[in-house]
């Protein structure tokens, strides 16, 4: 009997980053049944996914999806929107999906 | 660790309730087993500078201020005395903190406290650092959003000026020759100033900050509003909430209500409030969602008395 082993190194994108801006916009991923919102900061604006189904807290004043609130957090370099499938649009690129959140108030 | 200091920091920029009372004046020596407000303003003080924070999580920790003096506040006492050693140690013949709040520790904290200019030498980062471009000024939020005439407060930001900052509350009241001590942070007394909301603008050599961030001058008296509930716990898009707590007014209450803001909100008896989500909030510009999400979001309401405490609720979509 043989017995085969493959060992498989598999690379994931584990890293754990940190963000920070303006929340600005946000794009509905209907199909993925996530939210993609635009935050605006330094070094790294862009596209962060909001999960329901993963681990996600959400601290501070919880305004996330106020535009005009500051948000920082942590966030993962992956991330999908898939906003629909006939035709398949996916919103492109994603920055990262969001792990934890803080937020400001809205400005009034 | 520094996923820990990260999350220490960010909740000192989003937290809006670190309240320190600007009068208050240590007067008793605290020592393991002590009991008191003066406990719980000593954690609160401690917890300002991530170098000295009480505990990381849990009691003690930023927001969890007890009134127990423990060995938790005795390390971080300690670390503080060290950290201002030429003043609080050295002059006693010491070397090493003892965590205990005696008579020169405690003139050097109310030292702090009364300071118009910080000397608060919080080691507090926003990551990732900004990038400022020459000429730009950015106001993010204040370590908390109401609080009376003489309470030390910071603002948070970026392109602060190491002397100069002039700090506006509203087109006529403002504070002048604010000092920030790395740039992305000014710390300031609330000047005297009638009760009020205040929207806030940042201006020095290099430019003029956005608008975007307010703070609210309290008398000190009047509660501030308060919420019990938010009711449905589950509120949809179309579907009516109504607010339950107190320090609601006749008129004037603003909602944040997670995903928006509603102004001039009525209360006819002060202690509940309704509004109607908005129906197309939140909408997809294309397809409706295959299955109903949950989003995780906050209210709270805001009138010239204060800010109320978040209350979590769930809008499904």
């Amino acid at each position: 009997m043989i017995v085969t082993f493959f060992v498989v190194k598999i690379k994931t994108s584990s890293a754990i980053l940190g963000f920070g801006g303006v929340v600005q916009s946000f794009v509905a991923c209907t199909e993925s049944a996530n939210y993609a919102i635009f935050i605006a900061g330094r070094p790294t604006s862009g596209y962060f996914m909001w999960e329901p189904t993963t681990i996600n807290h959400t601290y501070g004043s919880q305004q996330l999806f106020s535009s005009g609130a500051w948000a920082l957090g942590t966030y993962t370099p992956v991330g999908v929107c898939v906003i629909s499938v006939e035709p398949p649009v996916t919103l492109e690129p994603i920055t990262g999906t969001m792990i934890r959140v803080g937020t400001s108030l809205a400005p009034i | 660790m520094r996923t820990y200091l990260f999350f220490l920091s960010f909740l000192f920029f989003v937290a809006p309730e670190l309240t320190l009372s600007s009068t208050i004046d240590f007067s008793r020596t605290l020592y393991v087993g002590a009991h008191g407000e003066d406990v719980r303003e000593l954690q609160r003080f401690l917890n300002i500078d991530t170098e000295t924070v009480v505990a990381e999580t849990g009691a003690g920790s930023h927001g969890n201020e007890t009134n127990y003096f423990g060995n938790a506040t005795k390390r971080a006492l300690i670390k503080f005395q060290e950290k201002y050693r030429t003043e609080v140690l050295a002059p006693v013949g010491l070397t090493f903190g003892t965590g205990v709040l005696g008579e020169k520790t405690r003139h050097k904290i109310n030292k702090l406290l009364k300071s118009t200019q910080s000397e608060i030498t919080a080691k507090i980062k926003i990551e990732p650092e900004l990038s400022i471009a020459k000429g730009e000024v950015i106001l993010m939020f204040p370590s908390q959003y109401s609080g009376r005439p003489g309470t030390m407060i910071a603002l948070s930001g970026a392109g602060f000026t190491a002397t100069d900052n002039t700090i506006y509350f509203g087109n006529n009241y403002t504070v002048t020759k604010a000092s920030s001590w790395n740039g992305q942070s000014i710390t300031f007394k609330v000047p005297n100033i009638p009760k009020g909301i205040y929207s806030l603008v940042v201006k020095n050599a290099r430019g003029d900050s956005n608008k975007g961030t307010f703070f609210i001058v309290t008398d000190g008296i009047t509660p501030e509003p308060q919420i019990d509930s938010v009711l449905p716990e589950i509120s949809t898009r179309g579907g009516a909430v109504v607010i339950k707590g107190s320090g609601f007014l006749h008129n004037g209450n603003i909602i944040q209500y997670g995903a928006g803001v509603i102004k001039n909100v009525s209360s006819v008896d002060g202690i509940s409030l309704s509004f109607s989500i908005p129906q197309d909030i939140l909408n997809a510009t294309t397809t409706a969602f295959t299955k109903k999400i949950h989003l995780p979001i906050g209210a709270v309401v805001i009138n010239e008395n204060g800010v109320s405490n978040v209350k979590s609720y769930i809008l499904e979509i």
